[in-house]
Formats: structure tokens, C-alpha cells, sequence
């Protein structure tokens, strides 16, 4: 990049080098036009064969996990990657059930509900050799109950979890701070790792049907089929996942054979795919929330009237056709439709900016020359949102400075509480399953995600939530807590968007009750052959 | 008696092509074919920014589908989210060009002093240390730079002691300081050639201040170095394009040609050529029309001080 100021000593002349420039991106201009109106690979012929067993299944993913340990992260990067490897006490089966995994029943409850005692699978073993025993489940606990270790598991634990033991071999004892009915779900979310293997970020050691064998930073990782499996044989011998950050890319590579299945689809990309004949495209209404937080302890945000009106100038119909070409479904509050408490026709603010009823509720407020940040993470489709949503907001009257910001800096900003109004893409049913704990988590005044909302009666029902183990009795508190929070306009995603993800055929389906629940059942997967 | 022919490109002689151009330009006054392109894209550019937003719609506002092909309302079309692209190509430009000039001229103005008083005392104590200290500015390259100080600020403004700055100045500072070896090289090794020169010993045995005599010596140093700076304007609208293309520029809504780039990437297989072929193009042709025009700065220059 640096101009040289020799005039004759070069064998290339400045100018002969632009031109040879501007040639070269002409021949790349023509290369890459031509190669975009090449007939796609694979995806336009559909694949016959019968499945089988072996192979290699290769997926897609759009970014690399920072952290390999399912304890720290319930991020989908981390989790796609491990859930092959490490395994839950519980697990979901076909038609969404948790069922005994690792653990060889359903836990006992002593009557007051604050000793519960889990029978463990007998037989089972690490991949490194090493019995899988009850002390590493209470290492995994304890690991995940410590305020000074960075697992995200401590939101679900700390305050209720008083003690992990292992009176044998093959049982654990947990005893509890109060009642706690949510255990049961933490229990078939949380992966067990072995004990020595806590406080590694970049391996994982685990009992499931695949080992990590090779992980390249940046790249992409190696899953081999673990002969010894506990269970039923899966179906590939090893999993591929590459890293291919760029969206458009990921979904040529499926086009073009080199990927079985590509995740996170571009919105603008699944019309392209579904033409396709060899590719199937699942939408599917998942566990998926835009976190959508104001800084509720400062001002402008801490005026209910304020918020309100940022409520009612939020264009989420602009953000469902223009972002996600319609694959995904009006926002109102933290609840969404693949989550317990959806309430379909409990809908207060409108879909599209209702300008009038803002600027009232701007006015009847009092805040003066209204203006915010709004803190977004680094994706094509946040990027987009942002902006449609600054473009209602000025129609308002409100001024909206935009902040991008990567994955660790927009986290850093969430956790300290340092954002004006803080929105992000996040798959809750990794850590959650089919009901959004986490992202109710900054409504309670003591969580140390707090937005700085405080509600008596909204510490009460989440509380309730939390301890109630009957699950008609939580699905009833959450929609009371969705009523609550959207009234007063805590949480504002403008949309819940559907999990896509695109598959080859010449590989089984995805299991779409997995998918519901964000997850990828890669070992059930078979080839064709 | 044998005789050996140097190729031009060897004995640095100025290839017979050109030297006919550059006869025919003079004998005819008009600037060569290419200087003349160089000349008519930057007028295009400037044109584009400068002139077209003030009569293109609102950049950030919706005016029609998202991706609609160029046609008589959007003559570049529109992008993903229904907006002009004609006009925010535009914007995108005119902040392109302004960050351009003012990075160069910041670079310019802190950088020609230092280059010029280092040569002035060569060999001094001064001269290390301002080419040492310089010498390090360089190692680091400027994207590094960029996410060094973008990662300790933040992509919004920022305040320093007192004083807010805005995303566009910070990149400016960057630029501006990334710039500074180069420039810093070209007035210092300028004026070493000057100092010796005899008009620079009459002016010392006439007893001027040092001050004077630096003055008279900036006239002829400033020539080749605007010409540089000229240069460096192409090479400061690519690096905001392309630190807007990594996000680690001007944050949107605000257009920048690097963020247009960077958006439209995802549109290429949906039959959104102009999508990113148009802001490329303007791109591609403003960063040649710099270097263009740069070059026969830099051409006229050499030809004057070779007379």
C-alpha cells in the first residue's frame, strides 16, 4: 500500500500495475459472476441411494466457539460442536420428553422437595477409558455452583444448589436452598464432563457417541465415531464441522456438495435453496430470542412511559419482511412461540410504528431530546434490524446512535450493565429447553444480569416459576410474567425469528423435534449411500 | 565497436510510449489520455460527493422494495432495506473523500514540520529519535492499529479530556497517524537534498534565524510531498472503506462504501448485482482516479526538478 517514488527502477510502472489491476478485477468480476450463474452442484439433483451407516457427515457453521466447554457456554457454537461428545443426566427424545440418559431413572424428591437423589447408568465410560461415577457429576455441579468459575450454568444454580454429594459411586445427592421444580429441566440441559477435563476451554471429554479428536482454531473440528458408545450405534463414523463465517458462502458450499448441512441460513438465501431440488430447508420455531434490553436503571429508559414509546415505534413488520423475509413471528415480550406461556393473542403493541401513540407517550413522558444507543451484536441480520428500528424511532422523534459490537465486547456489555438499550441473537433452548429462563433472568431484581427493572410482584412470580416442579402451574406464572414485563416494556424484541437450517438430502433429516428444542441430532443422521 | 542496448526498465529511461504521450501533451497542452481519465474519474467522484446528496433522498430512510434493480426512480438501485443506493453511495463517497483529505492533511501537517527539522539536525540526537519513534508508528499496520484502538474505544464516539469525538474523527486520527512515517520520510529526505543545495548556504551566511531559512527550504520540499499526499488521499478512501468493511469504521445508519460492501456481500447470489458492483465500481474508480492523477503530479514534478 505504500506509493514508491522511484521513477524508473521498477520493472512495473505504477500505472501498468492499475491496469493490470483493473484487468485482473474484470477477470474476477467475470470469474466470480460466471461462477454465481454456474448450475449449482449437488442441490439441483435429487440424491437416491438407501442411508447407511458410516461416512463422513460434513456441517457448516458460521462461527467458532472461543470456549469447547459445555459447562461455560450453552452458546449454540459451543454446544453443536460438544453435544455429540459430552452428554446430559437427561435427555430429549423424539417427541420432545427429557428421558434418563446418563442417569439410570428420574430423581427422587424428598418430601419437602429440598433433597433430591439421581440413580446413575452403570457400565458407562469416558472416552479416555475412565468409568463414568458420580463424582464427576458433582464435579461438573460444584464446577457450575462457583461464583469464581466462568460457567453460565451459575445463573441457574447459585442461591437454590447448597451442596452436590456422592454417597456411592452411582448416585448423586443434591441438597437445595429452597425448592427448586426448574432442577429437573437443568438436569437434561447441562452436560457432564469428566472432572479433569473442568477447566479446559479447548477439549472436551464425555461419555456420547463421539470423541473430539482434532479441533483447529478458527476452523473447524473433528468428531470420530466412539466405538465403545453406551448406546445405539450413530450413524456417521465422523462428523466434519467446518467454520464458514459468511452466510452466502455456507449455503454455496451445501449447493455444491462440499457440506451436508448448513446452519444459521441467511434470510435471503432460503427462497435460493428451496428451489433447489436436492436441499431441504427447515424453518422451524425454536428456542431463538433477539434479547431485546433496556437499561431500565437509567434514564432515558428508567420512565415506563419512555419505554412504552419505544414500544410502539418499533417497526417489527419492516423487521419480519425486510429482515427475515417473513421466517419468523411478530415480538411483544420475552415469551415466544416456541417456549411455554406463548400467548398468541396477547398482542399490545402494534405491528407496524404507530407514530401518534409514540410521540404521545414521548411527550406525556417529559424526556427531553430523546436519544439512545442501541448496542447490537456483530450479524449481517442485527445490523439490518438495527437500523430499520433507528429509521422508526426518528420517524418518533427519538435519535438512535448505533453501536456493533463482536461477540465478547457485546457480552462484556450485557453482564457489567454499561448499554443504553442492548440487542442480540441468542439461542435459549441449549440451556433452557423449551421455556426462555434465561432471558427472563434481567427482570429479577437480584440476577445479576438485572437490567436495574425492579417489581416486587415480578420477583414473586419468577420465584413461583422456579419452584414450581408442575409444569401447567409454571406455563400459567410465565404468561403471567410475560404480561407483566411486556406492560411495562422491559423486554421489546420487535420479532421471535424461526431457527433455518438447510440439509442435503443425501443425508436423513434433521430431527425436527430436536430442532425445536435448538438442537442438531447429527448422530442420528445416515448418508445415503 | 559493439554497441549494447539497455532495456528502458533497466537504465531507468522512460519508455519511448510514454515519452511520445508526454511530447504530444505538451506540445498540445492538453494533460496525457490517462492523466486526463484520472482526471475525469475524480471529477466524477467528487461530483458523487459533493453534489448528488444534495439532491438524492434521505441515505437512511426506506424509499422503496428492499433490492430493486437500477431504474428511473433508484438509478443504482436499492439495498436490502429498501433504501437509495445512489444516495447512499453517495453519502458513503462524500465521507470517503472527506476522511481522505483530512487524514492526509493531518498526517501532512504534523508530519512535514517533523521530517523537515529531522533533516535540518541530521545526524543529531533529534533526527534518531524522531525516525526511531516514527519508525515504530510504521511497524504497526494500520488495521492493527485500527482494532488496537477501536477495541480500547469503542465503535461509538469518544470523549477525551473533555472533548467528544465522533467515530469519523477517530478514523481520521488513525489515518492521520498511520500516515505520518511516510509523509515524515518524503519531507525529510526532501529537505536533506535541499539543505545542501548553495541558495540554503547563502541564506545561513547572511545570518537568517534557522526558522527563516527552514521557510524558504519548505517551498521547495512542499511540492513532492503534496504530491505523495495526493496518492495517499487513494490509499485513505480504501483503508475507511475497508475498515467500514470490517465494521471497525463509521458504525451505520451512516453509509460508508466499505459498510455498503460489506452488506451487499450476502446479496450476490440473489441476482443483486448492482447491489455490489455499483459501490464497487465507484470505489474502484475513485482509488485509480487518485493514483492517476497522483501520478502525473508526481511525473510533473520530476520533469521540473530534472529542467
Amino acid at each position: 500500500m505504500t506509493p514508491t517514488n522511484d521513477p524508473g527502477g521498477a520493472a512495473l510502472s505504477r500505472r501498468a500495475l492499475l491496469r493490470l489491476g483493473a484487468g485482473a478485477s474484470l477477470a474476477a468480476g467475470l470469474g466470480f459472476g460466471g461462477a454465481a450463474c454456474s448450475p449449482a452442484g449437488t442441490g439441483d439433483a435429487v440424491p437416491s441411494g438407501k442411508p447407511g451407516l458410516g461416512g463422513t457427515l460434513r456441517v457448516g457453521l458460521y462461527a467458532g466457539a472461543n470456549d469447547l466447554n459445555p459447562l461455560d457456554s450453552t452458546s449454540e457454537l459451543t454446544r453443536w460442536v460438544t453435544d455429540p461428545v459430552a452428554e446430559s443426566l437427561y435427555a430429549y427424545d423424539d417427541t420432545g420428553t427429557s428421558v434418563p440418559r446418563l442417569a439410570a431413572a428420574e430423581p427422587t424428591v424428598s418430601p419437602d422437595g429440598l433433597t433430591w437423589t439421581i440413580p446413575l447408568k452403570p457400565g458407562v465410560r469416558f472416552h479416555n477409558g475412565d468409568p463414568f461415577t458420580a463424582e464427576h457429576v458433582v464435579a461438573c455441579l460444584n464446577y457450575a455452583n462457583n461464583t469464581s468459575s466462568p460457567s453460565e450454568w451459575i445463573i441457574y444454580f447459585f442461591g437454590y444448589l447448597a451442596e452436590a454429594s456422592a454417597p456411592d459411586p452411582l448416585t448423586v445427592r443434591l441438597q437445595l436452598v429452597k425448592r427448586y421444580g426448574l432442577l429437573r429441566s437443568h438436569l437434561g440441559n447441562m452436560p457432564i464432563s469428566h472432572k479433569d477435563f473442568l477447566t479446559r476451554k479447548d477439549a472436551v471429554m464425555g461419555t456420547g457417541p463421539y470423541k473430539l479428536t482434532r479441533v483447529t482454531i478458527g476452523t473447524g473440528y473433528v468428531l470420530d465415531r466412539n466405538p465403545d458408545y453406551h448406546g445405539p450405534r450413530p450413524g456417521p463414523d465422523q462428523i466434519a464441522i467446518d467454520v464458514i463465517p459468511d452466510g452466502t458462502t455456507r449455503t454455496v458450499n451445501l449447493q455444491e456438495g462440499k457440506i451436508h448441512i448448513a446452519t444459521q441460513v441467511p434470510p435471503q438465501m432460503v427462497r435460493v435453496l428451496e428451489k433447489a431440488p436436492g436441499l431441504a430447508v427447515y424453518k422451524v420455531d425454536a428456542p431463538v430470542d433477539l434479547l431485546a434490553y433496556p437499561r431500565i436503571g437509567k434514564a432515558p429508559f428508567d420512565n415506563p412511559l419512555f419505554r412504552q414509546a419505544v414500544a410502539y415505534g418499533m417497526d417489527r413488520k419492516g423487521v419480519l419482511d425486510t429482515v427475515f423475509q417473513g421466517d419468523a413471528t411478530i415480538g411483544q415480550g420475552p415469551v415466544g412461540p416456541a417456549v411455554i406461556g406463548w400467548d398468541p393473542a396477547f398482542t399490545p403493541y402494534p405491528v407496524v410504528t404507530d407514530v401518534d401513540r409514540a410521540r404521545g407517550l414521548l411527550q406525556q413522558s417529559g424526556v427531553k431530546d430523546p436519544s439512545f444507543t442501541l448496542t447490537i451484536s456483530n450479524r449481517a441480520e442485527m445490523r439490518s434490524i438495527g437500523q430499520l428500528l433507528a429509521e422508526g424511532w426518528k420517524k418518533v422523534g427519538i435519535d438512535v446512535n448505533i453501536e456493533v459490537l463482536d461477540g465478547g465486547p457485546w457480552t462484556q456489555k450485557w453482564i457489567t450493565g454499561k448499554y443504553d438499550f442492548i440487542m442480540g441473537y441468542y439461542q435459549s433452548g441449549l440451556g433452557s429447553g423449551n421455556a426462555n429462563f434465561l432471558t427472563l433472568s434481567p427482570a429479577e431484581t437480584t440476577n445479576i444480569l438485572n437490567s436495574g427493572y425492579t417489581n416486587p410482584e415480578v420477583d414473586g412470580l419468577i420465584q413461583r416459576t422456579w419452584a414450581s416442579a408442575d409444569p401447567a402451574e409454571r406455563t400459567g406464572l410465565i404468561k403471567q410474567l410475560n404480561t407483566t414485563l411486556v406492560r411495562d416494556a422491559v423486554m421489546i424484541p420487535p420479532v421471535y425469528p424461526k431457527t433455518v437450517i438447510a440439509q442435503s438430502k443425501r443425508v436423513t433429516g434433521l430431527s425436527q423435534g430436536a430442532l425445536k428444542l435448538s438442537r442438531l441430532d447429527l448422530a442420528s443422521l445416515r448418508i445415503l449411500s | 565497436m559493439t554497441s549494447v542496448t539497455v532495456p528502458d526498465r533497466i537504465s531507468g529511461a522512460t519508455p519511448a510510449w510514454r515519452s511520445r504521450l508526454r511530447s504530444w501533451a505538451r506540445k498540445t497542452g492538453r494533460p496525457a489520455p490517462l492523466t486526463a481519465a484520472g482526471i475525469a474519474l475524480l471529477v466524477g467522484f467528487t461530483v458523487l460527493a459533493l453534489v448528488v446528496p444534495l439532491f438524492a433522498p434521505d441515505p437512511r430512510a426506506t424509499t422503496g422494495l428492499p433490492l430493486e434493480s437500477p431504474s428511473a426512480g433508484h438509478f443504482m438501485g436499492t439495498d436490502h432495506l429498501g433504501r437509495d443506493l445512489l444516495a447512499r453511495t453517495a453519502a458513503g463517497a462524500r465521507l470517503s473523500l472527506a476522511v481522505g483529505f483530512f487524514s492526509v492533511l493531518l498526517g501532512l501537517v504534523l508530519a512535514v514540520p517533523l521530517g523537515m527539522v529531522a533533516a535540518y539536525r541530521a545526524g543529531s540526537w533529534l533526527d534518531d529519535a524522531v525516525m526511531r519513534v516514527l519508525e515504530t508508528v510504521q511497524a504497526l499496520p494500520v488495521f492493527v492499529f485500527a482494532m488496537f484502538v477501536i477495541g480500547l474505544t469503542g465503535t461509538g464516539s469518544s470523549s477525551v479530556a473533555g472533548i467528544t469525538l465522533s467515530m469519523s474523527t477517530k478514523v481520521v486520527l488513525l489515518l492521520g497517524i498511520s500516515f505520518l512515517p511516510y509523509f515524515a520520510r518524503v519531507a525529510r529526505a526532501q529537505t536533506l537534498a535541499e539543505v545542501h543545495e548553495d541558495y540554503v548556504g547563502a541564506l545561513r551566511v547572511l545570518g537568517l534565524p534557522r526558522r527563516r531559512v527552514l521557510g524558504e527550504v519548505l517551498v521547495n520540499v512542499l511540492p513532492p510531498v503534496l504530491a505523495q499526499g495526493f496518492l495517499w488521499i487513494a490509499i485513505a478512501i480504501f483503508a475507511e472503506s475497508a475498515l467500514g468493511f470490517l465494521a471497525l469504521g463509521v458504525q451505520p445508519p451512516t453509509p460508508t462504501l466499505g459498510g455498503i460492501l460489506a452488506d451487499s456481500g450476502n446479496y450476490v447470489l440473489v441476482d443483486a448485482w448492482w447491489y455490489s458492483v455499483l459501490p464497487g465500481l465507484v470505489l474502484v474508480l475513485a482509488v485509480t482516479g487518485f493514483n492517476l492523477v497522483g501520478d502525473a503530479l508526481n511525473d510533473r514534478i520530476d520533469r521540473g526538478g530534472s529542467q
